[in-house]
């Protein structure tokens, strides 16, 4: 679901490399060649890529979780197979991201067991909670919707295992996009009840987008050796007034307020007032919106958010109750059991 | 119209099946075999979907618009699995098998729209019981840890078994069929069942007896639904 909004630090320069090395690998991406596993890369930018394609895998595999809460209410047969197959992509990706990360060097047990012990970071806005079916379609309309505009941006970087893996996922997101924008329109053309139901959602989740793409730009941050190496496309900003660009005037269009919130400790909108930012600047073509509560962002990055607990700990218990599934499979030698 | 009620029976078992395992996705014990499973438990709830079809109305109002004494599934299916791999893999076995046997029935049936349909179901169940003897020969055979955990869930589930054939046709044929097919993967895994027949007497879910836990699984699963029972969700 997530794209690795802004993970990537700002590196030390290369300092001990090859410089006629280092200057042919820049080269190299500045001709838009793809770095592949085995190719010389400084060490700033293995440890970079491994920390980003870490970041994403994790973010996958939390973000399955609070939709996948929802599977066992969903409402009709159709959308029950929707939403599982949804989650069960998520997991898909993050299988395919662990393994870009493990050619990277760090094997999949050991990511696995960061996750859980807390030690990396998954994406900030799986740390709110979704406490009904709209949450769930606004889940897969904006945050996967603003999952795919980064990602897409990603998928013109230089790393080749990490863009064909980001080639491959925003296929499928896709998909979760339009089932999102389906189930949207459908309570959006439902009763008072599914309306009111919808525009809470959007209130708990608009903001939390606009947060999705990560903080403001540092100055100079296309000559950083992020967006130098190609490993981040976009800045921030950019990205973001995108988001706004196509989907302030689509939440409009549905019938929905963008309203600028107050939420409380657990996420819940205390009170609302409309933004009046959020009008089209004729002059640009953008659109305006009021900034997101930065010290919210940072405060749940550093681990005090709504659900910051609540996802981490029931990974860690389904990591925990999985471990002998996971001994026995990797017991002996496993031969051919009966045929069916 | 002993047909109908097999039928029914087995489409409750497999919405229920979907319905418990698909909770797991994303909570699965390895990364591949959450995502198969996952698979599987789409494969169940869309064989509920085809068979409720062939039974006619909307399949959605069958799956979610009953009374819970309407639903015909049996209480192994429905047994809370307590995020236990061990329980949840057993009973996947077991039902797995169950299915085919009377899916291949369904397919010699006199029924040619439900013969058509139980030929297209077998295709996606043999891929659940190739998958499934696999794993219970891998977990039986995994350790004593595994196969300790293995043989705690088949006891756990055996007084259980009696219910899969209840108010079901032929029962007797069914069970000597079933046992046929779930034994010789058992064996080689050392692991064992206490079964010893179908047993008519049993009064459980296929009779509409349903215990408490399917009960709260029922209103869960009719959570969003029953708040706005004839819109569009």
């Amino acid at each position: 679901m997530s794209g690795a909004a802004n993970p990537v630090q700002p590196m030390c320069p290369c300092e001990g490399e090859d410089p006629e090395k280092l200057a042919q690998f820049e080269q190299r991406i500045a001709e838009g060649v793809h770095i592949e596993p085995g190719d010389w890369m400084p060490e700033a930018y293995r440890q970079g890529m491994l920390r980003m394609a870490e970041h994403h895998a994790n973010s996958e595999i939390i973000g399955a979780l609070p939709e996948g809460e929802w599977i066992t209410r969903a409402p009709s047969l159709r959308r029950k197979l929707a939403l599982t197959a949804k989650v069960q992509d998520e997991v898909g990706h993050g299988q395919m991201l662990y393994r870009v990360s493990q050619e990277l060097g760090k094997s999949r047990d050991d990511m696995l067991r960061d996750l859980v012990m807390g030690k990396t970071k998954y994406h900030n806005c799986f740390n709110y909670p979704a406490p009904t079916w709209g949450d769930i379609a606004m889940i897969q309309w904006l945050i996967d919707g603003a999952a795919i505009m980064n990602q897409k941006t990603l998928a013109d970087g230089a790393y080749g295992p990490y863009v064909r893996t980001m080639n491959r996922i925003n296929m499928e997101e896709a998909f979760h996009f339009k089932s999102g924008e389906d189930m949207v329109l459908t309570l959006m053309s439902g009763t008072k009840l599914q309306k009111q139901m919808t525009q809470d959602a959007f209130d708990r989740w608009w903001a939390v987008s606009l947060m999705f793409f990560g903080p403001h730009d540092k100055p100079g941050a296309e000559t950083m050796p992020a967006m130098r190496w190609r490993m981040k496309i976009e800045k921030n900003d950019s990205l973001r007034q995108r988001f706004v660009n196509r989907f302030a005037p689509a939440a409009k269009d549905l019938g929905l307020i963008i309203n600028v919130c107050a939420k409380d400790e657990h996420g819940y909108v205390t009170s609302v007032r409309e933004d009046e930012q959020c009008v089209r600047d004729e002059a640009t073509g953008n659109w305006g919106f009021t900034d997101p509560d930065w010290d919210e962002f940072f405060r749940v990055i550093r681990g005090n958010g709504p659900c910051n607990a609540h996802r981490l700990n029931l990974r860690r218990f389904s990591h925990e109750q999985g471990d002998w599934v996971r001994r026995a499979g990797a017991h002996g030698t496993i031969t051919t059991p009966p045929a069916a | 119209m002993p047909l109908r009620d097999d039928v029914m029976a087995l489409a409750d078992d497999k919405l229920m099946s979907g319905h418990m395992q698909s909770d797991w996705t994303g909570l699965g014990p390895i990364l591949e075999e959450d995502i198969a499973a996952s698979a599987m438990a789409q494969d169940d709830l869309s064989h509920a979907q085809v068979l409720y079809e062939w039974l006619g109305g909307d399949p959605d109002a069958t799956a979610f618009g009953r009374q819970a004494q309407a639903y015909r599934c049996c209480d192994l299916v429905t047994l809370p699995d307590e995020f236990d791999w061990a329980i949840a893999t057993a009973r996947r076995f077991m039902c797995a098998h169950f299915a085919t046997v009377l899916l291949q029935d369904f397919a010699q049936s006199d029924d040619a729209d439900l013969v058509d349909r139980a030929a297209r179901l077998l295709k996606e169940q043999a891929i659940q019981t190739t998958h499934l003897n696999a794993w219970i020969f891998r977990l039986g055979t995994g350790g004593t840890d595994a196969h300790a955990r293995m043989q705690h869930a088949f006891d756990t589930l055996s007084p259980y078994v009696g219910g899969l054939f209840e108010t079901i046709d032929q029962a007797a044929d069914r069970f000597d069929r079933w046992r046929a097919a779930v034994d010789p993967v058992l064996q080689s895994a050392a692991l064992k069942i206490d079964v010893t027949g179908p047993e008519s007497t049993t009064c459980g879910g296929r009779s509409g007896q349903h215990a408490e836990h399917f009960i709260l699984q029922q209103a869960e699963m009719t959570q969003v639904r029953s708040l706005e029972p004839d819109a569009a969700w």
